[in-house]
């Protein structure tokens, strides 16, 4: 990690080759894309890699490479417009048009992308909502009701 | 599904394992090539300058000078009045908007 932050590229591809299942598994959560989300987590090491020396403590790089990967995706939802109003009703929403259960994945699809980043953030990483919204900027009450709503729906829809 | 435990233990059980080599060298490509392009795009703009300057001889150097002896009269401009009265006003009337700017758009800006 020392060697990383000044600038020894083997040591930061190490850090790469254990961290990577972790971000691009919640970057493949949030994106419908495998390839869209593999292109954001290598922006998100290249980030890392610019950033590396700001990072103050060895032992917090993993939350901090999961701020960057949320960062990163949130710049790309606001490029695509995906986030054109993140306060949005989610009572818009539609359930899934199958019956029965439906794995996470899909059911993670149905939801709106503040609601999928919310509920991806706190049920899959575990973060606390205090901790969700220092990462993607919203106001506490909205990622609370994100996390609130995205999350009885995921229960609704993954009902065996 | 009733339970926020269940909703956590799905995602635990969705976590497959991804890991292969051909992302870490994609990662290393793509740093390797901002390296690149750190140092190409200064190199590159200075070289096109060089030849614009060649191309344009003696246009280039009557320009140049006439800039350079333009920017000096200014900084002396600036100089004779930073040393007045009405100079320290001006500068010190503009650093304090900038903070209340700077105040302002941390404020009520950057936040949303």
């Amino acid at each position: 990690m020392m060697l990383a932050a000044l600038g020894d590229e083997r040591a930061f591809a190490e850090l790469v080759r254990r961290r990577q299942g972790s971000i691009r598994g919640l970057l493949r959560k949030l994106c419908r894309d495998a390839t869209l989300a593999d292109d954001l987590a290598q922006e998100t090491f290249v980030q890392a890699w610019r950033m590396l020396s700001q990072l103050r403590q060895a032992g917090a790089f993993g939350g901090w490479l999961k701020q960057v990967a949320v960062r990163i995706w949130l710049q790309h939802a606001r490029r695509a417009k995906l986030l054109l109003d993140p306060l949005e009703d989610a009572e818009a929403i539609t359930a899934p048009d199958v019956t029965g259960a439906i794995d996470l994945q899909r059911a993670l699809d149905r939801l709106n992308p503040p609601q999928r980043l919310c509920v991806v953030l706190s049920y899959g990483e575990g973060l606390s909502h205090g901790e969700i919204a220092d990462a993607t900027g919203w106001p506490l009450g909205t990622v609370k009701s994100h996390v609130a709503r995205g999350g009885a729906r995921l229960k609704e829809w993954l009902k065996p | 599904m009733s339970d926020d435990s269940d909703l956590i233990r799905l995602f635990a059980e969705d976590d497959s394992a991804i890991s292969d080599e051909a992302f870490v060298s994609a990662v290393s490509a793509r740093i390797r090539m901002r390296q690149y392009a750190v140092l190409a795009v200064p190199t590159l703009l200075t070289a096109l300058l060089l030849a614009a300057v060649w191309a344009t001889w003696p246009a280039a150097y009557v320009f140049s000078t006439s800039v350079m002896s333009g920017l000096a009269t200014l900084g002396a401009m600036v100089g004779t009045l930073a040393n007045s009265q009405l100079g320290m006003t001006v500068a010190l009337t503009l650093v304090a908007t900038g903070l209340l700017w700077a105040w302002l758009f941390e404020r009520f800006v950057a936040r949303d």
